[in-house]
Parts: structure tokens; sequence; C-alpha cells
């Protein structure tokens, strides 16, 4: 694949048919202009399992690797949701280069998978998004949650059809805190939840989804936000005790 | 209403195949990186045109409003005993007696939005963003980027141009900039990318930071990065300032509030006249406010408002932003209405009651719409508009950026 724009690439993960591309986010594809079409995209997981086409996936792994999923899904007939929201800055805590190699390393197979109208959307996050290891003073820290607000709600996917989700994480079974509130929405509308372990093959079906702190809060999204502080270098903003907020912007 | 002339002209919304390359152009020309907030698509298919001579008014207004609120702000920095009555976290308010001690920081172009919205007794506004008003990429791409398809109107401005070029004029070529965020917000991020950008294109050196960053030397500010160090000519916030306290104390953070030889913008005593309970000193103050007398809503401490009972009143967080924590009962939800209640009731100082004003609806074609006009000034003057168009009368972080043209 020769050189291709951002805007090229985001092209290829997104359909203009398929209703969920709309919630693809393009903050990991800015930047993606400068990086070698040749780059390597790591082997995705092995994804045997069989996975209801009606079924929402959401798939959870470390940033490239879960690209490499979305790819693998889409030749599934499943729509890729990008929903990458690290910001790139110079000495980054969460390296995020190598999730914009993948999208451009996948970019072609992606656009020529065979995605119908009507596929299920297959969100695509990475779980190094909260990793504390490289936290030190001086570095940009880009760490990020997903909120409620990230995803179509559990009304607009029942509408769709969908009942049911299927969660693919590595080392583990659990829910990770932020996901929950996301996931307890759904829940709410129905869903059931399904956990699969790419790593060891383990499932977990009818998960009971923890009702998670602060749940349903119309501010949860700058609350969720605080408990990050306590190693604050200034990426999450202030503690807020009784106030509302959510980032500083539009006031 | 009998009498009033609407202000705005309803527009065609953009064909479906003109909307996607809209949409496709607002992210990756103008840094919009969240289109999509829920269910909800973000970006509106209308631009909101606003007559010529509505938008003449408008200009009026808010640059006076900008005089009253510069002049107030300068006069609340001297008297600290008024701090309180505003509902400011404490650590804030010691803050702020440095400013009154040490001066406040230079200031260096201040950027305010005053956010109008055209009801059933004229213009009105809800509230100024004299701390961190946001909004400058949607502001000033939206409009360039659908003018093509409406050639009978044009943008009234291009705030965030007029930004960097005054921020530019305050420094050398070369100077070095920190925009200082929280970093973890991609949505804080996309607009000090854009404003970035510009001023790089202007031989600026600019550095995308957080406040933990910066350092102070004899109230030089420093940039102490990993990946830079060295002296700072300016520093352009985006951070808010009531969120400066919870900062580690070795990054100086009193300093973006006073006693600081490098220039800011916009000072952190921005956040006294920020305050949704900045009405409530105004009886104490010196200067003349009658324009906001005029403008804004009666505002009162909720203990003296009879909230609960009328739907009359509104309530609102002193330091709320995008219509979070708003108990506007028709549009809250009753769960989150009982919690609104109960934090109202703990802690009242961190709250204020407004009476409620009826936004004349905008009739598109999409269904109707309740606009709001956000104005920006700059150092006093306007320098363009960003719009938001709500299914809703409350304006919150569904409703949509609409590209704002005067015809």
């Amino acid at each position: 694949m020769s050189w291709m724009s951002a805007e090229d690439v985001f092209a290829a993960w997104t359909r203009q048919d398929v209703i969920w591309s709309d919630w693809a986010k393009p903050v990991a594809f800015i930047g993606t202009s400068l990086v070698p079409a040749d780059a390597d995209l790591p082997v995705p997981p092995a994804l045997t399992l069989p996975l209801d086409p009606g079924s929402v996936v959401v798939v959870d792994l470390p940033g490239a690797e879960s690209v490499g999923a979305g790819a693998a899904l889409a030749e599934r007939d499943y729509c890729p949701v990008p929903l990458f929201n690290g910001t790139s800055g110079p000495s980054p805590v969460i390296e995020v280069e190598s999730i914009g190699r993948a999208l451009v390393a996948a970019g072609e197979r992606v656009r020529r998978a065979p995605v119908s109208s009507v596929a299920a959307p297959a969100f695509l996050l990475d779980s190094r998004r909260l990793d504390r290891t490289a936290i030190a003073p001086g570095k940009y820290d880009n760490r990020w949650v997903v909120l409620p607000q990230d995803f179509p709600s559990g009304a607009l996917l029942a509408s769709r059809g969908f009942r049911s989700t299927v969660l693919l994480r590595r080392d583990g079974l659990s829910i990770p805190p932020d996901l929950a509130h996301v996931l307890a929405r759904w829940v709410e509308h129905g869903f059931c939840v399904r956990v699969i372990d790419v790593a060891t093959g383990q499932t977990a079906d009818n998960v009971t989804v923890p009702t998670p702190s602060r749940f349903k809060r119309a501010w949860y999204a700058a609350i969720a936000l605080l408990g990050l502080h306590r190693s604050n270098v200034g990426g999450f903003g202030a503690a807020i005790p009784e106030q509302t907020d959510s980032s500083g912007g539009f006031g | 209403m009998a009498g009033m002339t609407t202000p705005w002209i309803a527009a065609e919304p953009l064909d479906a195949a003109s909307f996607v390359e809209l949409r496709r152009r607002a992210m990756f020309d103008y840094c919009k990186w969240d289109p999509q907030i829920g269910d909800a698509c973000v970006i509106a298919r209308s631009p909101l045109v606003i007559r010529r001579q509505a938008w003449g008014e408008v200009v009026d207004i808010a640059e006076a409003l900008a005089r009253e609120t510069l002049a107030a702000e300068r006069e609340l920095a001297q008297r600290p005993g008024l701090h309180r009555s505003l509902g400011l976290p404490r650590a804030v308010r010691r803050a702020l007696r440095r400013a009154a001690d040490l001066g406040p920081p230079p200031d260096a172009a201040r950027l305010i939005r005053f956010d109008f919205h055209f009801t059933t007794d004229g213009w009105r506004i809800s509230e100024a963003n004299a701390d961190v008003p946001g909004g400058l990429n949607e502001a000033s791409g939206l409009p360039v980027a659908i003018a093509p398809h409406y050639a009978w109107a044009a943008p009234v401005g291009d705030p965030a141009g007029a930004y960097a070029a005054a921020l530019t004029a305050r420094v050398s070529e070369g100077a070095a900039v920190a925009l200082v965020h929280a970093t973890a917000y991609s949505e804080d991020q996309q607009m000090l990318r854009f404003v970035a950008s510009r001023l790089e294109a202007s031989g600026l050196r600019a550095h995308l930071a957080s406040p933990a960053h910066v350092r102070w030397r004899d109230g030089q500010a420093e940039l102490d990065a990993a990946w830079w160090r060295g002296p700072l000519d300016l520093l352009v916030r985006f951070f808010p300032a009531d969120w400066l306290a919870a900062l580690p104390a070795a990054t100086g953070w009193p300093y973006f509030f006073g006693g600081a030889r490098t220039s800011s913008s916009n000072p952190a005593t921005a956040v006294l006249v920020q305050s949704k309970r900045f009405p409530l000193v105004w009886d104490d103050l010196r200067t003349p406010l009658p324009v906001w007398r005029a403008r804004l809503p009666e505002t009162r401490d909720p203990r003296d408002a009879p909230w609960r009972s009328s739907e009359e009143w509104i309530v609102k967080p002193v330091l709320g932003r995008v219509g979070e924590g708003v108990g506007l009962r028709d549009c809250v939800a009753p769960r989150d209405m009982r919690r609104i209640d109960r934090a109202v009731r703990l802690w009242p100082r961190s709250w204020i009651a407004q009476r409620r004003f009826t936004i004349v609806p905008l009739e598109l074609k999409g269904g109707r719409v309740f606009p709001c006009l956000g104005v920006y000034t700059l150092d006093g003057r306007v320098v363009g508009a960003y719009g938001r168009l709500a299914r809703v009368p409350l304006v919150d972080e569904r409703a949509a950026d609409a590209a704002v043209l005067g015809a």
C-alpha cells in the first residue's frame, strides 16, 4: 500500500453505509500520514471461538493487537469501530504510535473486507489506556478512559436487533471499571455479556456486570476521571469535590 | 413575542453527501475529534445564520459586556473579602490573595465567550466563559467548511485566527509558548492543536503541555518537560483555574494567579468572573454593570429562591461547564434532579439559582432547535462566534456545533 493520508486511512476503516462507523474516533488516525506503509501488523488473536454475528463485540486488547483483531473481525463481517482516544504527544505515558502503524498496515485489508450494511459493530479499545507504568514527571500524560458517550446507547443497539456483547480481553476475564459503566447501561436494555480471554481461550458467559461506583451520575464523565489524579501530572485535571465538570472546554 | 423579529434565517440543511464531507473536513482540517456523543451527531447539518442587523446588536452587547467584565475582574482581584461569596475553593482564594498582593500575571490576549440566547424577552446571556472558553476550532473551521454551500451568507469571524494573531503580536519570532491543558482529554487537545498550528505558522514554538510541566523561577515560567526544557515567553491556559489547586506544590501553580512575570492568556484571575455567583457581589462592587444586569437573568443564592417549587427557576453549579449539573426539571431525569437537590442542600455556596428564560426556538427542516450563540470577544472586541443547536432548552454536550454565518 502506498503512502496514505490520515484521512485515507480513516476512510479505509469506516463505512458510509454502516451506521456504527459514525462512532469511529479520528484521534488515532491523526499523524498516520507519517507512518510508513510497510509497517508490520501484529498477529491478531486466534478468534477460533464462534462469534454470534448478532453480538456486539468490544475488543479490549493492547493497542496494535486490538487493531489486528479489528481487521480479522472485518473479514468476518463485523464493522470495526476504532475508539482509540489517547492523544499523541512527545514523551507520552501511553505509547500510541504503534496503533497508528497498525491502522495503516491493516488499512487495505479492512477496506477490502466484505462488511455488510447490517454488520455488527466491533469497538476497538486499547487495554493499556490507563497503564501507570510509565508515569513520570515531565512525561506527557495521555492516559484516557472510555465513557458511555463514546458508544451507542443500549437502546439504539437493541433497536437494531442486538442483545448480547462479547468482550475480548487478554490475561483475565474481569471487566475494567470504566467499561463497566458502558456495559451496565447495555445490560439495562437486556444485553447479556460474555467475556473471552484470547490468551487462554477461557470464556465466561452471562457475566454479571457489577454496578459501578457513581453509576448513571449525570456528571460521571468528570468524576470518573478524578480518581486518576492521584498520580496527577496534570493529565486529568484537578480534584473537584462537589462541583461538576468535564473537560475545560465549552464553558 | 409580538413585534419581535427573529434574528435567525432558517437555512436548508446540507444533503447527505455534503454533510459527510463537512464531517470529514471538520475532523481532519479543523481538529473536531469528537463528532459523535452517545447517539447524537454533534455537528449540525445546517449553519446558524444570523441577520446582519441582529449580529450588529449582539456585537454591541458583547463588547459592552466585555468592558464591564474586565473592569469588574480588576476590582474583584483587589477585594479578597468578596471571594468567599463567589463560591471559590479555599486554595483558589488563597492564590487569589496573591494576585491582590503581587498583582495578576501580565495579560496577554483576554478571550471571553458570552453565550447568547434569543428569548421571549430579547437577547439574554446564560453565562460568560471567561476562564477557559472553548470551541475555537469549531467556531473558525465549520464556517469555512460550510460556506461554499451558502453563497448568500458569510462567516462572522475567525476567532482562532484572531486569537493566534493577538498572541503572536505579544512576543518575538521564535518565542516559546506553552499551551497548558489537561492532556488526557482529546476534546481539549483538539482545540489547542488547532491554535498551536496557527502559532507555529507564525514562527512561534508551541508546546502542548500540562500545567504540571510548568515551573517558575522568580516569576518567570519555564517548561520542564521530558521533551524540552527552557524559559517560556507566553502561557496559553486552557486548564480551568479551579483545577490548578490540585496540582503538586512543586509546580508553583499559584503563579498562574499572581506574581508572575510571564504573560498569560487567560490569567487565572478570570475565575473571579467565571463564577456563576458573580452576580451575588454586584451590589458590593463600585464597577457599574448595567449591561450584565440587563442581559443576565436574575441570579440568587439557592437558599433565597423557590427553585424547588417553581418552574421559573433553575439551579446551576458555580463552576459547572458544558451544561452539566444544571437542574432544569423538564430536561433532567428525576434521579439526577434528586442528586442535584441533595448537592444544593449540602453545599449551597457551590450553586446558584437563576430565573429561567424562554428561548425562542428555530424551526429547521430537521426539526425544532434551541440555538445558543457563543460570541467571542478578544481584548474587548468581538472576533467571531460559535453556534450550538440543542433539541431541548438545555445546551449540553449533546447539542450540535453549528457554523455561524451572517446574512
